[in-house]
């Protein structure tokens, strides 16, 4: 009987829990269900939308922020070059790298919410009797379905929050790339078009991205290692119309724009350059020759007259050659024989900058001892030969073979005063072409001024004087003192080539000690004005004609 | 990091962010609700359609 009773009070129990399940079901678990999993979505949404302006804010600490430090560690995709050694202290463009890193921050935030809420109810649900969690299914129920729910929201959420990262980001890539390639190609083509450069007059470099120093605050230290120079301004990872240092300092992406805001240094050596270095014409003008030639003595009497000549459109690039300039003026208004060339140090460039017009150029000019041209252990160090489109030989007459025969025992105190040359023309010719040669110059592509020096002292022995002063006359002039040999030879090597026969010391029937210069520079197209009544004046006008191609091209 | 001390072109490029992920979801959720009203509209035309009808054709 009692055990009868016990399964009617069984069965009455099954069927009573059985009713109450159905009733919280209908009643209770479904209503919840509808409600709490769409609301949990929802929730889920907007939690990882919150998580996504928390980070956007800046503030979630938890944030990896790529600074500039990352920058020069090489934590930043894309290649460097080798001329840039490493990326360059500054910020990285947002859409480069920061807009992934915020991502991530974005989903590890969400990640960190979405555990939490599996987390605490499972830990809530824990403390209970697992059969009575079990048996209070309905309503245990709705918790799961409501926990579900934010997980699938806070995963819609994520990947609308990357949909929409990824969208922007593609839109800025795209007209960052644009922009990029846009802004370098302005800046070559502008290079190319005016045959722009930055020399460097210490170690000859030419350099169509010269390393520019941020004029913002910098530890000396950061400055003595260099840190604050941006070795790579050019549009990219870092900015495309403008980068951020790490100082906080602003800086133009583009050689033009920072050409004449920034300070450039070489690359190489750190030696500052001059202002507008790479963004304006660069002129560099070799002159070799023998020692005592005559080559100092052209360039002091070719820079002092053009610099009368010109005016204000000729104007010192800096100090050094500022210095050097009055030295030369001194011993030119003097009279003076122009000193001997020290050897004991390469020569630094004396820079003019040069304004004709619209038109910008910088000027370098190199005369480097007669000595370190012929030993070549020196010329090997000389490498501004390598890089200039534009030489010019000096070559002194009274070291002529030739004329040294026949005249020097007449004109002995002449040839004393003339300071004659020793090495022989062809010898001190060859030293330098030979030594371009070797280093792979292709001097086909070079111009040559081929100056015949001394022409005052020359005009003593009347019957040296050639017939002319153009270039066909003074070609011809040498061939009759027999340096055909001589003369073919700089045909042959280079590509334009003009002979000139000046002085120093020029008189108004004397050619203008300027031509040479003046040739080379509107090979350059820079051309000089000149002043009505300049020192200039002859009586021959502007050299013209008499340029000869060279007898036999190479293919 | 303090965002004060991000690069100005930083805290852009997140304000744009920012305000286009809103955008998007108000986008989205103005979508919803116009998509919903249509819907009912298109629904209730075509009940007041077929009663319409159920009245032209008589009992």
């Amino acid at each position: 009987m009692g055990a009868f009773i016990l399964v009617v009070f069984g069965i009455a129990a099954v069927v009573a829990y059985v009713y109450a399940c159905m009733f919280l079901l209908a009643y209770v678990t479904t209503p919840l269900v509808l409600l709490g999993g769409s609301a949990s979505v929802l929730a889920g949404i907007l939690v990882a939308l919150s998580a996504a302006h928390v980070v956007l804010a800046g503030r979630s600490p938890r944030t990896e922020i790529r600074t500039p430090t990352d920058v020069v560690a090489g934590r930043l995709p894309g290649r460097v070059g080798e001329r840039h050694i490493r990326r360059d202290q500054a910020w990285p463009q947002y859409f480069a790298v920061q807009v992934k890193l915020d991502l991530v921050a974005i989903s590890r935030h969400v990640y960190a919410v979405t555990r939490e809420s599996w987390a605490r109810p499972l830990s809530w649900l824990q403390r209970f009797d697992l059969r009575l969690v079990l048996a209070l299914w309905p309503l245990v129920l709705p918790v799961l379905v409501a926990v579900v729910g934010f997980s699938t929201g806070a995963l819609f959420g994520i990947v609308l929050v990357a949909a929409v990262f990824g969208a922007v980001t593609a839109a800025a890539w795209a007209v960052g790339l644009v922009g990029v390639a846009v802004l370098r190609g302005v800046d070559r083509g502008w290079q190319v078009m005016v045959r722009a450069g930055g020399s460097c007059p210490r170690c000859y470099e030419v350099s169509s991205l010269p390393a520019y120093q941020c004029p913002g605050e910098h530890p000396v230290v950061d400055r003595q290692a260099g840190a604050d120079l941006h070795r790579d301004l050019r549009p990219g990872r870092l900015g495309v119309l403008w980068r951020r240092c790490a100082c906080g300092t602003r800086l133009p992406t583009t050689v033009l724009r920072a050409a004449n805001r920034l300070q450039a240094t070489c690359p190489m050596c750190r030696e500052p350059l001059h202002r507008g270095a790479a963004a304006q014409t660069d002129v560099r003008i070799p002159v070799f020759g023998a020692a005592s030639a005559g080559k100092t003595h052209l360039i002091l009497a070719s820079l002092v007259t053009l610099k009368e000549e010109a005016g204000t459109a000729v104007q010192f690039a800096d100090e050094h050659s500022e210095r050097v300039f009055l030295g030369y003026e001194e011993v030119f208004r003097q009279g003076r024989p122009a000193p001997k060339t020290d050897t004991s140090h390469l020569p630094v460039a004396l820079t003019l900058r040069v304004r004709v017009g619209r038109r910008r150029a910088m000027v370098h000019v190199y005369d480097a001892a007669g000595e370190a041209l012929a030993d070549p252990d020196l010329n090997a160090q000389l490498a501004y030969l390598d890089r200039a489109r534009t030489l010019a030989f000096v070559l002194d007459p009274f070291s002529i073979p030739d004329i040294r025969d026949l005249f020097e025992p007449t004109f002995g105190e002449l040839f004393g005063r003339a300071n004659a040359a020793k090495d022989s023309p062809e010898q001190s010719y060859q030293a330098t072409v030979m030594r371009l040669r070797a280093y792979g110059v292709d001097t086909e592509r070079q111009r040559l001024a081929f100056v015949v020096s001394k022409r005052d002292l020359l005009c003593l022995m009347p019957a040296l004087v050639p017939a002319g002063s153009d270039s066909s006359a003074v070609r011809a002039w040498l061939l009759e003192h027999r340096l055909d040999n001589l003369v073919t030879a700089a045909e042959r090597d280079f590509g334009d080539i003009r002979y000139f026969l000046v002085a120093a010391h020029g008189s108004a029937d004397m050619p203008a000690v300027t031509a040479p210069f003046r040739w080379l520079l509107a090979s350059e197209r820079v051309s000089l004005p000149v002043r009505p009544g300049g020192a200039s004046t002859t009586t021959d006008g502007p050299v013209r004609g008499g340029t000869r191609a060279p007898a036999g091209r190479k293919g | 990091m303090d965002i004060r001390l991000l690069p100005p072109a930083h805290r852009l490029a997140r304000l744009v962010l920012a305000v286009t992920l809103l955008a998007t979801l108000g986008a989205g959720a103005t979508a919803a609700i116009v998509t919903g009203w249509a819907a009912r509209v298109v629904a209730d035309g075509q009940d007041i359609a077929e009663r319409a009808r159920a009245i032209w054709s008589g009992p």
